[in-house]
């Protein structure tokens, strides 16, 4: 009760920060506040409901000059849900080097998978897929990365060293290290890891996308049973494709991971090895500002037919307005190896309703 | 509902120019001037090659456009005004205001006003608004738009204010009194972000995704 009464309190924050309020703009420094929090309830079959906050994001970006962006960013509904996670989401500054190289170092999200990379307010489910949502790999960790884009920005390149222990410790001393490298290209135009075609693409665009991820890692895994973030030696591939055209969006993303466990405690012969991924459509109808979304996700371990993760879901996404950052959002999960009393931690059936408010 | 009515390309030009953002023409119609996001200024020939640049780095350039011998160009995230000389692109004068907002959401374009005398200013959204700069360096709130819900670029031509949303991919023409929507014309133009209308009756549209600009006869009303 306690803490729905605080989640609610909370949620006066991004009611304040209706907008991004700029804190300071003297010559080329500058500095902005930005807020932005999603909540809803959640309702399944056995009238388990709940009012929860998928996040409370507070944090502060500017710049520093004509070479330095910098970011810190906090995740407060993680003091609420999850007090094992670090609230921290960003802590990082983006140094930009001559011919089109930067980097970004401190604490940071890392770029590895489609899912991962798209930025959260951009998706249309109040849900990541499930391996990218910091279970096959740490989203977030402290490290140096080196970007390249070229060509207009059709093609992005980048190369990152992380040290942490993701987002429960970014400070471990002896976390081991995780190397991640990634590169994209897209034709005609540029792609800017969009997941809705909010500007109906005239003609058709595409990208492709291939990553690989490396890490011999000290971490905790974050969630119950399933066997992907351990502590051990890990190798992730993954390529990813996506498509717009007039409204329509298909993305979809495979990946194949080489698991050898340092204490195998999950029951499969190490090392082991998961495949899988997923593929969403949707469709925004410009003239209501509404985005019909459809996923549908499954992993297994490529022994005896064990499916780990199998999960569909639908959303309807409403525009508040025109900045597509106020959004009334219903998201159903279908169908899901996981039970519906897990809908809290996003791996169960159920619906949940809800808002998408800020920035 | 009213039909929406759309107007076809007619011609194309390619340009080497990243993200470009906002474009115009000198009063003879020889040359164009194009500013891009990341501080660059252009003067490119009527078949789209280079003639000129310059860069001033930390820069946000979102719109230009020519007055009295100067041109005007808006830094949107620095929220300042400048003034470049059309011959050699160097900075004349520039000033900083206070405006409010997110800093991707300060002054989008810029066009002449109907006077000739000064210049109309556009926020690009939520929700777009109007302002007048004066040549004091004074600027005005004229009015707050309802609709178009956003814009990406503008300029003048006779008697009324034309702007592009990008968002919407179509191009609107103001009552220049009041600002409301006289008519509209959906554009097959992806991330359209610049227009001008020429003396020869064609509109011009810039797309940055496309880093083109695209020709369109002036549609008959």
């Amino acid at each position: 009760m306690m803490t729905r009464l605080i989640a609610g309190l909370l949620l006066i924050i991004p009611a304040i920060a209706w907008a991004q309020i700029p804190l300071w703009i003297k010559d080329n420094n500058t500095a902005e506040l930005d807020c932005t929090v999603n909540a809803y309830g959640i309702f399944t079959k056995k009238s388990t409901s709940d009012f929860l906050l998928q996040d409370l994001r507070l944090g502060i970006e500017g710049s520093q000059g004509v070479f330095v962006d910098y970011k810190l960013q906090f995740d407060f509904a993680n003091l609420l849900y999850r007090p094992k996670i670090n609230p921290l989401l960003d802590a990082k500054i983006n140094i930009d080097l001559p011919n089109q190289f930067n980097i970004i170092a401190g604490y940071q999200s890392l770029e590895f998978s489609l899912n991962s990379i798209i930025g959260f307010r951009h998706s249309p489910f109040f849900q990541r897929t499930t391996l990218a949502d910091g279970n096959l790999f740490a989203r977030r960790d402290m490290g140096l990365t080196l970007l390249k884009k070229a060509f207009k920005d059709r093609f992005n390149g980048s190369l990152g060293v992380y040290g942490g222990s993701g987002r429960v410790n970014p400070f471990h001393e002896d976390a081991g290290v995780t190397v991640v490298a990634r590169t994209a290209v897209s034709f005609p135009t540029s792609v800017k890891n969009e997941e809705i075609d909010i500007r109906h693409s005239p003609f058709p665009r595409v990208s492709l996308g291939a990553n690989a991820l490396y890490s011999n890692q000290h971490t905790d895994s974050l969630r119950f049973g399933l066997p992907f973030l351990v502590n051990g030696q890990k190798w992730v591939s993954g390529i990813d494709v996506t498509f717009y055209y007039q409204g329509l969006s298909l993305l979809g993303e495979w990946n194949y991971a080489q698991i050898t466990p340092s204490e195998n405690t999950t029951g499969y012969k190490s090392p082991y090895h998961v495949t899988g991924g997923y593929c969403s459509g949707n469709y925004y109808l410009r003239p209501i500002r509404t985005t019909l979304a459809l996923r549908y996700e499954g992993y297994k371990v490529n022994q005896p037919g064990v499916d780990v993760v199998k999960a569909s879901r639908v959303a309807v996404d409403y525009f508040l307005d025109k900045s597509q950052r106020r959004v009334i959002r219903l998201d159903y999960c279908f169908q899901s190896t996981y039970k519906e009393e897990n809908l809290q931690s996003g791996l169960g059936k159920g619906v949940r309703l809800g808002l998408q408010l800020g920035l | 509902m009213a039909q929406i009515k759309h107007l076809p390309i007619i011609e194309e030009i390619v340009l080497d120019i990243e993200e470009p953002s906002d474009f115009c023409m000198l009063p003879d119609e020889s040359k164009f001037f194009i500013v891009s996001d990341k501080g660059r200024i252009f003067q490119v020939s009527s078949q789209g090659e280079i003639q000129k640049r310059k860069r001033y780095k930390g820069y946000d350039f979102e719109g230009i456009c020519y007055l009295r011998d100067t041109l005007w160009a808006v830094d949107e995230t620095q929220r300042r005004i400048l003034a470049f000389s059309p011959q050699t692109l160097e900075i004349l004068a520039k000033k900083q205001y206070r405006l409010s907002g997110a800093l991707n959401e300060g002054w989008e374009s810029v066009c002449q006003d109907l006077s000739g005398q000064g210049l109309i200013l556009f926020k690009e959204k939520s929700p777009l608004k109007v302002f007048r700069f004066h040549v004091n360096w004074d600027i005005n709130l004229i009015k707050s738009l309802k609709f178009p819900k956003e814009n990406s670029g503008a300029c003048v031509w006779q008697g009324a204010y034309w702007v592009v949303s990008d968002e919407d991919r179509t191009i609107y023409k103001l009552n220049a009194e009041d600002f409301t929507v006289l008519n509209e014309w959906r554009i097959p133009v992806m991330n359209p972000e610049g227009i001008f209308i020429s003396k020869k009756e064609n509109i011009w549209i810039l797309s940055d995704d496309m880093h083109r600009l695209y020709k369109f006869n002036l549609p008959k009303e």
